[in-house]
């Protein structure tokens, strides 16, 4: 198709105007999406020893993990329920329910962790859900005994998505 | 007609009705400048530019940056040394603000000299004006914020500046500092103002500008207006010299003009992208500099403003004491007021410079000023931070030094390690104390009979000479040659 000079001079300011726009763009976004980009990393947090834990009781464990925050390093405190079965097997979950965050509570009669936000409940024993929206059961920690120390390696994950996502 | 058509048409009707697009994009691009419009006329829409590039960067620099003197100096370090592109977006920032400065300075003294502020265009100059009083108050108010010895000095000196003012004084910088103390009230204050206020006020009067621009047209520059040039029948016929018939002349200027989609915005385009290309070149290669953080008790440190108020800081070395307040207030407010007074005293019809002298010559007589205080200013300028001879310098040895480079070097060597006409200065600096080669370099006769050294208490003067005297003091471990 023949263009006159009028529309190729429009189509060489459009292309050269776009080419502006993403050499402005890229830097900027680049800059502004980047760092949260950054993956977390999975520190390794010791919970004390075995023999703390009741059998069959649930108890929550809360401690510092050190986060790249901007331009500071921050400890920010995260928590997990840590379950002895009766057969002395340890499950270590993490704490926020995979709904939308919030941190579930220990219900004793019922043997379940319910979530205050939206109802949710998932069993002790097992993490599945048992009632209300969340979309997976509890996420469970990789945990290894060391030297009569439990360690649990801590992660967080996307909230919402019946895949386990670690951030 | 097909139903597709049909249908865009009819999509296309029902978005007009109520948006008006296909006017608004007929006012603002399907129109035509002026015959003779050429690059001069770029300016405006570069400093433009700058702006939108400064706004885009600020974002993303206020996405990482803490507005307080405890995490002030480490955010900015952090989103220039570690943030991906982080530097680069900064350099931008940075060299992006001298460059809106100069534009903005250009873009003035092009309408200046084509007395495009003429009838009927006052209000545009008048909100021009205004928009370069923004301008430098983005400069004045953007530089605390990294916190740096350049931030902290350069402001505390500037809004000190603000107190002086007679009656009023005291009040006015404690509004400004948000009290008395430079510290983290002043912070909040500088960066809000930074980037809400300013930014706010300034987009409302670009708009009107921008909104004026398109109203009046751009001027016709003044050699084809004044009629020399054009031999258009059309044109010539319109040739009046009452004011009665500009604008019906101004229209067939613009008939025979150039559309401005594409031609003149191509014409913008080119000159964005040469904007941009020398400012990435310069954010690459310079990046963006951040000096040590602020230090209240440094006496180390020289503080310097930015390059474009440095005429300003000149100016005050010429207003002593008790009439300083002349030199910070006064004269800063009669050139504003000039500035907004000149197209209601300038009136006369003709826009050809050459036979504008007065306004030609006092254009000079200003702009060679502004240019005299500013190289008087960079000239006399000490580097900030000085390290020589493994020593960090203390200001009066970095003072001292400038004059030891110029009146004793020649015969003592740059490092005092002694020449052929003049000894080393190193056993002096190792024996000796400060009052002692005061004494001596004021008058060596004095302290030693028969010196050959010349005296230079009248060249220099005592401040001069104790400046000299302490930086000789840092010479204790030269070598002598």
């Amino acid at each position: 198709m023949a263009l006159d000079r009028r529309q190729f001079l429009g189509r060489l300011t459009a292309t050269l105007g776009a080419a502006l726009s993403a050499a402005i763009g890229v830097p900027l976004i680049g800059a502004a999406v980047g760092p949260a980009l950054h993956r977390d990393s999975a520190p390794e947090v010791a919970l004390g020893s075995p023999d703390s834990f009741v059998p069959g009781v649930p108890r929550m464990v809360s401690f510092g993990v050190t986060k790249e925050d901007g331009y500071l390093r921050t400890t920010a405190t995260r928590a997990v329920w840590v379950y002895r079965t009766a057969a002395d097997e340890v499950i270590v979950y993490n704490a926020r329910c995979t709904h939308l965050g919030c941190l579930v509570d220990y219900q004793p009669g019922a043997k379940t962790f319910l979530c205050p936000c939206h109802g949710g409940v998932f069993a002790a024993a097992t993490g599945q859900v048992e009632d209300g929206p969340p979309p997976r059961p509890l996420d469970r920690l990789e945990v290894r005994g060391d030297g009569g120390q439990l360690v649990v390696r801590y992660r967080d994950f996307l909230a919402g998505t019946p895949d386990q996502v670690p951030l | 007609m097909s139903r597709e058509a049909e249908q865009t048409g009819r999509a296309g009707r029902w978005i007009e009705e109520r948006l008006a697009l296909g006017t608004v994009i007929r006012v603002i691009f399907l129109r035509n400048v002026p015959l003779g419009v050429g690059v001069l006329y770029t300016l405006g829409f570069a400093a433009a530019f700058c702006f939108i590039l400064q706004a885009a960067t600020g974002v993303v620099l206020a996405l990482f940056y803490a507005p307080t003197p405890d995490h002030a100096y480490a955010s900015v370090a952090y989103l220039t040394n570690r943030l991906p592109f982080g530097g680069f977006v900064r350099g931008l920032h940075h060299w992006g603000a001298s460059a809106m400065v100069v534009l903005v300075m250009l873009h003035l003294v092009v309408v200046f000299s084509l007395a495009a502020y003429k009838r009927p265009r006052e209000a545009t100059w008048l909100v021009g004006v205004a928009l370069l009083v923004l301008t430098l108050g983005f400069g004045f108010t953007g530089y605390l914020l990294p916190w740096d010895g350049k931030a902290y000095w350069a402001t505390s000196v500037g809004t000190n500046m603000a107190g002086t003012m007679p009656l009023l004084g005291e009040s006015l910088l404690r509004v400004v500092r948000g009290g008395t103390e430079l510290g983290a009230a002043a912070l909040t204050r500088f960066y809000a103002v930074h980037v809400l206020v300013l930014p706010a006020v300034l987009v409302g009067l670009l708009a009107v500008h921008i909104a004026l621009v398109i109203y009046h047209g751009v001027s016709v520059p003044p050699t084809l207006w004044g009629g020399d040039l054009v031999a258009d029948p059309e044109i010539e016929q319109l040739r009046s010299p009452t004011l009665d018939r500009d604008a019906e002349r101004y229209l067939a200027f613009k008939r025979r003009g150039r559309p401005f989609w594409p031609d003149v915005i191509f014409e913008d385009l080119v000159i964005a992208i040469v904007v941009f290309l020398v400012l990435a070149g310069l954010a690459v290669t310079q990046g963006a500099p951040l000096e040590a953080q602020a230090d209240p008790a440094d006496t180390a440190y020289i503080p310097r403003p930015e390059w474009y108020f440095l005429f300003l800081f000149q100016l005050l070395r010429y207003f002593p004491g008790q009439l300083e307040w002349v030199g910070i207030i006064i004269l800063p407010l009669l050139a504003l007021g000039a500035l907004l007074a000149l197209p209601f005293i300038d009136r006369r019809i003709e826009r050809r410079l050459r036979y504008r002298p007065v306004a030609a010559a006092g254009a000079v007589i200003v702009a060679g000023g502004i240019g005299f205080l500013t190289t008087a200013a960079v000239l006399g300028t000490p580097p900030s931070q000085v390290e020589e001879r493994g020593i960090q310098l203390a200001a009066a040895q970095i003072l001292g030094r400038t004059h030891y480079r110029q009146y004793c070097a020649d015969c003592h060597g740059a490092n005092g390690e002694g020449t052929p006409t003049g000894p080393s200065l190193a056993e002096a600096a190792r024996r000796r104390d400060a009052n002692f080669i005061h004494s001596y370099i004021e008058n060596p006769g004095r302290m030693r009979r028969g010196a050959l050294m010349p005296a230079f208490l009248d060249q220099l003067g005592h401040q001069q000479v104790e400046e000299v005297a302490q930086y000789v003091l840092t010479m204790a471990g030269t070598e002598a040659r």
